[in-house]
C-alpha cells in the first residue's frame, strides 16, 4: 500500500534543510560542542570557582552590563538618527547616511585606538572632560563609549527600512484626530517601529557583549575595574588555563543565547501583534 | 459649519497647483472636488484640512479665520485614500484613538469612551469586527473603519480624499450609495475628493469641477452635466463628440463644409462639442453633417455606431435609440439636438 507521495508548491525542502544543518554544524554548532567538550575537562567545583571567582563575576558584569547599557543609548540616538536620515532632506544626507556604516568596516583596532586617543587625558576630548573630573579613557566608561560606537549602526540599519515604509498619512492621521506630536510618537510611530527597534536593540547588544577589538584599547583593562569578559578568556589562554577560558566562554555564550532568544521572542510577539495573524 | 476659501495660491516649485482659488461651502453641503490628477483637488482639501498651508489666500470655517490653527484644532475629519489605519491597532483601538489622545480635562471616561466606539462601529455597519486588526478587514471594511474613526471627534467637517479609489468597481459602487445614506444621516459638511465623474455626479450636492489650479465650473450635477461653462468641463464630464469647427460671420464651418447650426457667440477657430446621444440620425441631406456608418455595436436600449463624416473621413461615435437600426453602409445625416460651441482650439 502506497501513499501518493507528498506534494508542495514549495518544493526542495529536503535539501535546503540538510544544507542549513550541515552548513550550521560546521561553522556554528561543532565548534560550540568543542567548547563545551573542552570544558568538561574541570569537574563541577573547579567550574564553579571558575565562573564565580571575583575577577571573573566581575568581568561578566562589565560585558553584559555596559553592553545592555550602550545598546540602550544606540536605541535613542540610532531612533533619532534614523528619524533624521529618512524624515528629512538636507544637505549631505547622503553622506551621513554613509558615515553611519563606518563602525560596521573599520578595523575594531583602528576605532579602538582612536576612540582612546581623543579621550585621553590629553586628548582632544578627554582634556576639557578631565578638567571637569571625567576620565574617559582606562575606565568601565571607556568600554561604554567603545560600545556605543560599535553598536550604532545595527539599530539604524534595522529600524531605517521599516521607517521609510511607515507611511506618512499615518501620522497625518493622528495630527487630524487632535493627537499631539508628542502623542504620535509614542502611540503611533514607536509601536509601528517595535518589532524592528527590538531587533536592533538585541543585534546591537550582542555585539558589544562579544567586542573586544575596540575595547581593549581604551578600557585599561584592569582586573576587577576596566577587564571585559572576552579579555579575561585570551588572559586565560595565554596562560593555558585553556578549560579555564572555556569555562567563561560557555557562561558568556549561555547568557547571550537566553538574552538574544528572549528578544526574538518578544520581537516575534510585537510583530504578530502589529500584523495579527491570529 | 460653513467653509470660506479666498484666493488660495499653492505653488510646488514651478508647478502652480492651485491658481487663486475661491469658494463657499455651504452648512450640510455634500459637495465633490471632481478633475483629472493634477488638477489641484487634493491640495486643496489637505489645505482646508490644515495638513498643508497656502502661500497666499484665507480659509475660514463659520467666518473664523482656520489658518491660525493646525489641523488637530480644526476638528476636522479626514479620510485617507489608502485608509492609514494604525496597523498596530484594532479596529476597536483605531476607532477611540481621537478619542483617547483629547487633554485629560475634556477626555471621557472609559465607559464613555467604549460606547461611542460602539455607537460608531454600529454606525459603519461593522460592530462584529472591532477586535480585529485592519490586515484582517477587506478594503472596503478598512474605509468604513477610517471613516467611523473620523467621526468619532465629532467633527464639524468631514474631508474625503478619493475614500474609494483604491476599491474595485463593485465595492466602490456600494459604499458610493452608503456615504450618500450616511451624510444624510449625521448632515455633517462634507467635501470629497474624486477623479471619477460617475461617483462625483451620484454622490454630491454640488460638484466643483477642477483643472490645473482653478475652479472651471461649481454647479449641481445636473448643471454640469447640462450646461458645461467651459470646452474642459464639456469634455471631462460625459462622453462628447469633439469636432474642430471655424465660425466667421456667424456661420459655423467644419472644413468647408457649412453647418447650419448656431454659433452661440463664438468667434474663429472653436470646438464643437455634441453629446454622443444627442445627434439626431436622419435620412441624407436632413442634416448639419453627412456620413457613412462603419461598424454598429448594440447593448441594452442602445446601439452604437461609428459614423465616418463625409470629407475628411473622421469618425464620430454615437448613441442611437434602437428604433431604427443602422447598418454598416448606412449613408445617415446627422443633426446636433442639442451642442455647445466654445471659442478657441484648445
Amino acid at each position: 500500500m502506497s501513499a501518493a507521495p507528498k506534494r508542495s508548491a514549495l518544493p526542495g525542502f529536503g535539501l535546503s534543510m540538510g544544507l542549513t544543518l550541515t552548513w550550521l554544524s560546521l561553522l556554528i554548532l561543532i565548534p560550540l560542542a568543542g567548547l563545551f567538550v573542552k570544558t568538561a575537562d574541570l569537574s563541577l567545583s573547579q567550574f564553579l570557582d571558575t565562573v564565580t571567582s571575583n575577577r571573573t563575576l566581575h568581568a561578566l558584569r562589565i560585558s553584559f552590563g555596559l553592553a545592555f547599557a550602550a545598546a540602550v543609548v544606540n536605541l535613542v540616538a540610532g531612533l533619532i538618527i534614523v528619524w533624521a536620515l529618512v524624515r528629512y532632506r538636507f544637505p549631505g544626507r547622503r553622506l551621513f547616511d554613509a558615515i553611519v556604516d563606518i563602525p560596521f568596516a573599520l578595523p575594531t583596532a583602528v576605532a579602538g585606538i582612536a576612540l582612546t586617543t581623543l579621550f585621553a587625558q590629553n586628548g582632544w576630548l578627554g582634556a576639557p572632560l578631565a578638567s571637569l573630573g571625567i576620565k574617559v579613557a582606562f575606565t568601565p566608561l571607556g568600554i561604554f563609549l567603545a560600545m556605543v560606537f560599535i553598536g550604532i549602526p545595527f539599530v539604524v540599519r534595522t529600524v531605517q527600512p521599516v521607517l521609510i515604509d511607515l507611511d506618512v498619512e499615518i501620522e497625518e492621521a493622528a495630527a487630524c484626530l487632535g493627537a499631539s506630536r508628542w502623542q504620535t510618537i509614542t502611540r503611533v510611530i514607536i509601536p509601528s517601529l517595535t518589532p524592528a527597534i527590538l531587533t536592533g536593540f538585541a543585534l546591537a547588544f550582542a555585539r558589544a557583549v562579544g567586542e573586544y577589538g575596540s575595547v581593549i584599547f581604551i578600557a585599561g583593562n584592569l582586573p576587577n575595574v576596566s577587564e571585559i569578559a572576552p579579555l579575561l578568556i585570551v588572559i586565560r589562554l595565554s596562560e593555558f588555563r585553556y578549560a579555564d577560558a572555556t569555562a567563561i566562554a560557555v557562561v558568556m555564550l549561555v547568557f547571550s543565547f537566553l538574552i538574544i532568544f528572549l528578544l526574538n521572542r518578544l520581537q516575534r510577539w510585537a510583530q504578530t501583534r502589529a500584523l495579527a495573524v491570529s | 459649519m460653513t467653509i470660506e476659501v479666498r484666493n488660495i495660491v499653492k505653488q510646488y516649485g514651478a508647478f502652480k497647483a492651485l491658481d487663486n482659488v475661491d469658494l463657499r461651502v455651504a452648512d450640510g453641503e455634500l459637495l465633490a472636488l471632481l478633475g483629472p490628477s493634477g488638477s489641484g483637488k487634493t491640495s486643496l482639501l489637505r489645505i482646508i484640512a490644515g495638513l498643508d498651508w497656502p502661500d497666499a489666500g484665507e480659509v475660514s470655517f463659520d467666518g473664523e479665520n482656520a489658518l491660525a490653527r493646525g489641523a488637530g484644532e480644526r476638528h476636522v475629519g479626514f479620510v485617507f485614500q489608502h485608509y492609514a489605519l494604525f496597523r498596530h491597532m484594532s479596529v476597536f483601538e483605531n476607532v477611540a484613538f481621537g478619542l483617547r489622545v483629547q487633554p485629560r480635562a475634556v477626555r471621557k471616561s472609559e465607559a464613555q469612551i467604549r460606547a461611542r466606539v460602539k455607537e460608531l462601529l454600529d454606525l459603519v455597519q461593522l460592530d462584529w469586527l472591532a477586535n480585529r486588526y485592519p490586515s484582517q478587514l477587506s478594503g472596503g471594511q478598512r474605509q468604513r473603519i477610517a471613516l467611523a474613526r473620523a467621526l468619532a471627534i465629532e467633527p464639524r467637517i468631514l474631508l474625503l480624499d478619493e475614500p474609494f479609489g483604491a476599491l474595485d468597481a463593485k465595492v466602490r459602487k456600494e459604499l458610493r450609495q452608503w456615504l450618500r445614506t450616511l451624510h444624510e444621516e449625521i448632515h455633517v459638511t462634507s467635501i470629497f475628493v474624486t477623479h471619477d465623474q460617475e461617483e462625483a455626479l451620484e454622490v454630491a450636492n454640488r460638484v466643483v469641477v477642477m483643472d490645473k489650479g482653478k475652479i472651471e465650473q461649481i454647479g449641481t450635477p445636473g448643471d454640469v452635466y447640462d450646461n458645461p461653462a467651459t470646452a474642459f468641463v464639456h469634455s471631462f464630464i460625459g462622453e462628447s463628440i469633439v469636432l474642430p469647427v471655424d465660425v466667421s460671420g456667424g456661420q459655423v464651418k467644419l472644413g468647408h463644409r457649412p453647418l447650419n447650426i448656431d454659433a452661440g457667440g463664438a468667434v474663429g477657430p472653436s470646438k464643437l462639442f455634441v453629446r454622443r446621444h444627442d445627434m439626431q440620425i436622419g435620412p441624407v441631406g436632413e442634416g448639419a453633417l453627412e456620413g457613412t456608418v462603419r461598424r454598429v455595436r448594440t447593448f441594452g436600449p442602445i446601439q452604437r455606431a461609428d459614423i465616418a463624416l463625409s470629407g475628411d473621413d473622421t469618425l464620430v461615435e454615437i448613441d442611437a435609440p434602437r428604433d431604427r437600426p443602422l447598418t454598416a453602409g448606412d449613408a445617415i445625416s446627422l443633426q446636433p439636438r442639442r451642442y455647445r460651441i466654445f471659442a478657441g482650439q484648445e
